[in-house]
């Protein structure tokens, strides 16, 4: 493989491709969001704009895209400008090391099939830990430049929240990366071969999904954004392309969360137990086991009511951080046998 | 091929450690104390970004996990619960001038004439040639085996001050 080939097509092909997919996803996750939930209320959801209201997410974008922008008199303009851009990057950055299936060629362009990710670096895990510690910034200095109460209140909440639901997020990894050895996110899918994490790990699998809805503030840990009380939190006084980005990082973090959870326990691209000799490759695989998950969000979103702010701060720290720190020790017992 | 892209990280490490001085400056300048946790964020990602080109991976994703992503995060908590506008105009730490630049003269010319004679040596050598498998596997086998005594030591302290923060503010909050 010559220079250009190696160093400046694959890998801007690989992140365009990358980009373009999670993206669309992204668009018709709302879609679906709005059509899985109508449905579990008896209702028909978006109908008017194209077939089934297919192209309802890219009116909605086009419409967010020509909206005017607004900045509140007394905001921080410096500060209300790079918030919504600080939330989307990390979200957006995590997708380089997310494998997505085992090799590809990228339809033909490379001559030997490559590994199916951006970058396989030998700190994956811990690389998409960093780095989406940093998007909770987006969210509190959005709710602070906004110099309004209800953003100023809906911003501490969600740090407070991040913070302290990144602990045992963190924790909850911990089991699988000691089983697989590695920290790379491919070392983690290859070495759940013989058995996915899911049935050594379920302890930690079952803490992770709680952990990950409320990391991503979703419901029923939406309290950064609880429209009763905080009318739309952070985003309160964000309109136009900001608000959009806020939007779109909250989804891609959907996506993030959806595929960590994919790659640790469920054995990532490989096909389910059993039924390997089927001609499905394996992107197919992972895609299906994303999608689950994320219509496992929507689901909960559509069942269960809103956590009361303490009660979410209680089960965090005295129950789940408990858990996975149990998890640790009963792994490494079993290790070391 | 490898030439380039030791020419490219070469130039790439000056850069990056430019634009975290003036990152840091942003941090002693900025009025508003909001903006200088910003700028202490960048810092922190940048300096992350140093420990990155030097091959430290596994120093680099702790340096943006605990100080960008944890300690940051602390700081801002505080100074958004603090009244900045009314700190704004007070000049709280810029009242004795004089003394200051005559201290800080000092300390340019004490520091200069330190690292003028210093005999630094040759750079130390990178850490991924010492173990196969990246900076990760380094790190935790010197920190397990040979430095175990003082890492544990550290962390029984950690947690002393822990619980004692929590035994201060309880008390508090109960009287």
């Amino acid at each position: 493989m010559d220079f250009t080939t190696a160093y400046i097509l694959l890998p801007t092909a690989k992140i365009l491709a990358v980009f373009i997919v999670v993206l669309l996803t992204v668009l018709f996750l709302t879609y679906a969001e709005r059509k899985v939930i109508a449905f579990m209320q008896v209702r028909l959801g978006p109908m008017r704009v194209g077939p089934w209201g297919l192209l309802q997410p890219i009116a909605d974008g086009l419409k967010l895209f020509l909206k005017e922008d607004i900045i509140p008199l007394k905001a921080d303009k410096l500060v209300y400008w790079i918030a919504p851009t600080i939330a989307i990057v990390p979200a957006f950055l995590s997708f380089l090391v997310v494998p997505w299936g085992s090799e590809t060629t990228l339809f033909g362009l490379a001559k030997t099939p490559i590994p199916a990710v951006i970058s396989d670096l030998n700190i994956g895990i811990l690389y998409i830990l960093a780095i989406s510690s940093i998007g909770i910034y987006g969210i509190l200095l959005g709710g602070w430049a906004s110099n309004s109460k209800y953003p100023l209140l809906g911003g501490l909440r969600s740090a407070a929240q991040m913070v302290s639901y990144e602990v045992p997020l963190t924790l909850a990894l911990v089991g699988p990366v000691m089983m697989a050895n590695t920290l790379s996110t491919r070392g983690i899918v290859e070495a759940q071969k013989g058995m996915w994490f899911v049935v050594p790990q379920i302890l930690a699998f079952l803490v992770y999904i709680a952990c990950a809805v409320a990391e991503t503030n979703r419901a029923p840990y939406d309290l950064p954004e609880a429209e009763t009380e905080l009318v739309a939190g952070f985003h309160t006084e964000y309109s136009g392309m900001k608000f959009a980005f806020f939007y779109l990082a909250e989804y891609a973090n959907m996506i993030v969360v959806s595929s960590i959870a994919t790659i640790c326990f469920l054995g990532g691209w490989l096909p389910i137990p059993g039924l390997s000799f089927l001609p499905i490759p394996s992107f197919v695989w992972f895609a299906l086991k994303v999608g689950i998950f994320l219509f496992g969000y929507l689901w909960i979103r559509a069942t269960y009511p809103r956590y009361r702010y303490d009660q979410l701060m209680q089960i965090g720290w005295k129950f789940f951080i408990p858990v996975t720190l149990i998890n640790i020790f009963i792994t490494a017992f079993f290790l070391l046998k | 091929m490898e030439a380039l892209s030791q020419f490219l990280s070469h130039y790439l490490i000056y850069f990056i450690m430019g634009l975290s001085i003036v990152t840091a400056l942003g941090i002693v300048f900025s009025k508003n104390a909001v903006h200088s946790v910003i700028s202490m964020l960048f810092t922190m990602i940048l300096v992350a970004g140093i420990y990155l080109l030097f091959d430290s991976e596994f120093l680099a994703a702790v340096q943006l996990l605990v100080y960008a992503g944890g300690i940051i995060v602390l700081f801002l908590f505080v100074v958004l619960l603090v009244a900045l506008h009314k700190l704004e105009n007070l000049r709280l730490y810029n009242t004795y001038s004089l003394v200051s630049i005559i201290l800080v003269l000092a300390l340019i010319v004490i520091l200069g004439a330190t690292f003028y004679v210093m005999p630094f040596g040759e750079a130390p050598k990178i850490v991924h040639n010492i173990v196969a498998g990246g900076s990760t596997e380094a790190v935790a086998m010197t920190l397990y085996t040979k430095f175990i005594l003082p890492f544990e030591i550290a962390s029984v302290l950690l947690l002393v001050a822990l619980i004692g923060a929590i035994i201060l503010t309880k008390a508090r909050t109960e009287q």
